[in-house]
């Protein structure tokens, strides 16, 4: 349902950018593009003073996972200097443990040495950004803030054992228990660069910032976020 | 008319936002009422050799006839009453616990199950604690020294490693649940409530100092409950008595394991599947829903919640009953 509400008002955001061009330019300022994000994500964590070291196990035990971001996007210029931009997109944040060593209480070379545990939230959302161009030459330079909303899908953990001569890796879904609906910040850089009187190609250094935290009714608050390079492929219609 | 597109779009982002925000605040139940303390030791629940779970006098170990599947883990679990109070039976279903009924379940795994005197790794204790007519919950988190276990709320998960029967080393992630993951289960409209420990699943032969008693019997003897017949109420079969009829041992496996969500106060309230072992099958929706049970819990979609890995002898079970309905 809530998935549905998203997808509806993308359309209509989609239909309204796609409006407010009159038709008489040369070149539509309206592009198309896809999107495709990777970086690292982490998580912070904020915790009430009697869970310290719960905090401090974590800090030491865990780290950073790659992420990424992928979707489709809608880019509308408003005048010379801005921009509106509008996209659907699926991420992959989170983050993992370092290795760590288990202990059995007999030996065999088929029992692991090593595990890894890594939760990834994969999320479904609309993000929208304002752009404004710093530098409006040949190649744009622009600064791109935003939000996105997001919905999770699910929390994937994935738990990795390593062997003497190789590794197994198994994965389990769970989505009960999380925040539902995440608010993230967007900050970005980028540089646009025509590649013809179609199609261009964005670079942009990101950073996501998570404001809702994954713990529902909780003191203790984690919040992911991902820094990272954002490519974007931009077509317009002549 | 574009602006005012451009503008009653704007509008909708913002509806929509607002929207799902607030649609995640219906359903969970809110805290609890009772402080726990920081560490579990203050409850003085058990003595003696670190890990070994012996527990003092107050407390009472009870065991019930189909527990829930939660990967592999093995449980304690412990019922202590307030002096000279005791259980109240209504039906087979909960019993009515007097005001500061504690119920304890400590999970945990044997480091080989082949041989269980190598020892055992604490994973966590839950506490139910009955006050002012609300239950509260809670879990610890026991330490790896296994000397004491703190307070987590906001939920953990850990590796955990141990040799099963088979003589085959398992590695998995556990789940320690939140609060609010507690109040998934352990629900009832708005109220938290204990779940396995119904009449019907209490209700069958013990063996205790060597002597074989039907469990309220032994409960009536330790004070905890009122005299009764046992005969008078249901009796879940163990899932894996493979002597019972297969659709008893699934509807009991079925009972402890979905009938907390899958029941008109739960966490499902609205699905028209109903899996408690007092309703009968033609009221259940299992015939009806049987392929739609089948592929979700051979894929691991159900249970929503409790355990990361698949039940492979519960779907069995479960899938050998499912494939004899006619």
């Amino acid at each position: 349902m809530k998935i549905i509400a998203i997808l509806m008002v993308l359309a209509s955001g989609m239909h309204s950018l796609q409006a407010q061009s009159d038709g008489t330019q040369k070149r539509s300022k309206l592009s198309w593009g896809i999107s495709i994000a990777s970086g690292l994500s982490f998580r912070s964590l904020q915790y009430v003073d009697m869970y310290n070291h719960l905090k401090e196990y974590r800090n030491r035990t865990e780290q950073p996972i790659p992420g990424y971001q992928i979707g489709m996007l809608s880019r509308r210029s408003v005048g010379k200097k801005a921009g509106i931009e509008l996209g659907i997109f699926f991420s992959a944040i989170g983050y993992q443990t370092q290795k760590q060593q288990l202990s059995w209480n007999s030996d065999s070379p088929d029992f692991a040495n090593e595990t890894k545990l890594s939760q990834q939230f994969q999320l479904l959302g609309l993000r929208l950004r304002y752009l404004h161009k710093i530098i409006n030459k040949k190649c744009t330079i622009y600064l791109a803030p935003g939000i996105s909303i997001d919905e999770l899908l699910n929390r994937k953990t994935v738990v990795t054992e390593y062997f003497e001569n190789g590794r197994n890796r198994t994965s389990s879904k769970l989505r009960t228990g999380f925040s539902e609906t995440y608010l993230n910040g967007v900050l970005s850089i980028g540089s646009q660069f025509q590649l013809s009187s179609t199609f261009s190609v964005c670079i942009e250094p990101t950073y996501i910032h998570g404001f809702t935290s994954t713990s529902i009714k909780n003191s203790n608050k984690e919040r992911l976020y991902l820094l990272g390079c954002n490519f974007i492929f931009l077509y317009s219609r002549k | 008319m574009k602006r005012f597109q451009l503008v009653g779009f704007l509008l909708s982002i913002l509806v929509l936002s607002v929207w799902l925000i607030s649609c995640e605040k219906m359903n969970y139940i809110e805290g609890n009422t009772f402080s726990f303390p920081r560490k579990l030791s203050v409850f003085n629940i058990y003595k003696g050799v670190t890990g070994s779970l012996i527990f003092n006098e107050p407390y009472d170990i009870y065991t019930i006839s189909t527990p829930l599947f939660s990967d592999y883990s093995e449980k304690q679990r412990l019922i202590k009453l307030p002096n000279g109070k005791k259980l109240s039976v209504l039906n087979d279903g909960l019993p009515e616990f007097p005001d500061s009924s504690i119920l304890v379940k400590t999970f945990f795994y044997y480091k080989d199950k082949r041989d269980t005197a190598a020892g055992k790794i604490l994973v966590e204790t839950r506490i139910l604690i009955l006050v002012n007519g609300e239950w509260n919950a809670s879990t610890y988190k026991w330490r790896a020294d296994q000397a004491d276990a703190d307070l987590i709320e906001s939920g953990f998960d850990l590796p955990v490693n141990w040799i099963n029967e088979e003589g085959i080393g398992r590695v998995l992630s556990y789940r320690i649940p939140s609060k609010v993951e507690c109040g998934h289960c352990h629900k009832s409209n708005d109220k938290l409530i204990p779940i396995g420990v119904k009449i019907r699943n209490l209700n069958f032969t013990v063996s205790i100092n060597g002597q074989d008693i039907n469990q309220l019997n032994w409960f009536s003897e330790r004070g905890l409950l009122e005299k009764i017949n046992p005969g008078d109420y249901a009796g879940l079969p163990a899932w894996n008595n493979v002597s019972m009829p297969l659709d008893q041992r699934a509807r009991a496996y079925l009972d402890v394991n979905c009938a907390h969500c899958h029941y008109n106060k739960g966490l499902a309230p609205k699905s028209s599947l109903k899996l408690s072992y007092d309703i009968p099958f033609a009221e259940s929706g299992i015939k009806r829903q049987k392929d739609a049970i089948e592929v979700l819990m051979k894929r691991g979609s159900m249970p929503l919640i409790g355990t990361t890995i698949i039940d492979k002898e519960g779907f069995k079970l479960i899938s050998d009953y499912l494939k004899s309905i006619q």
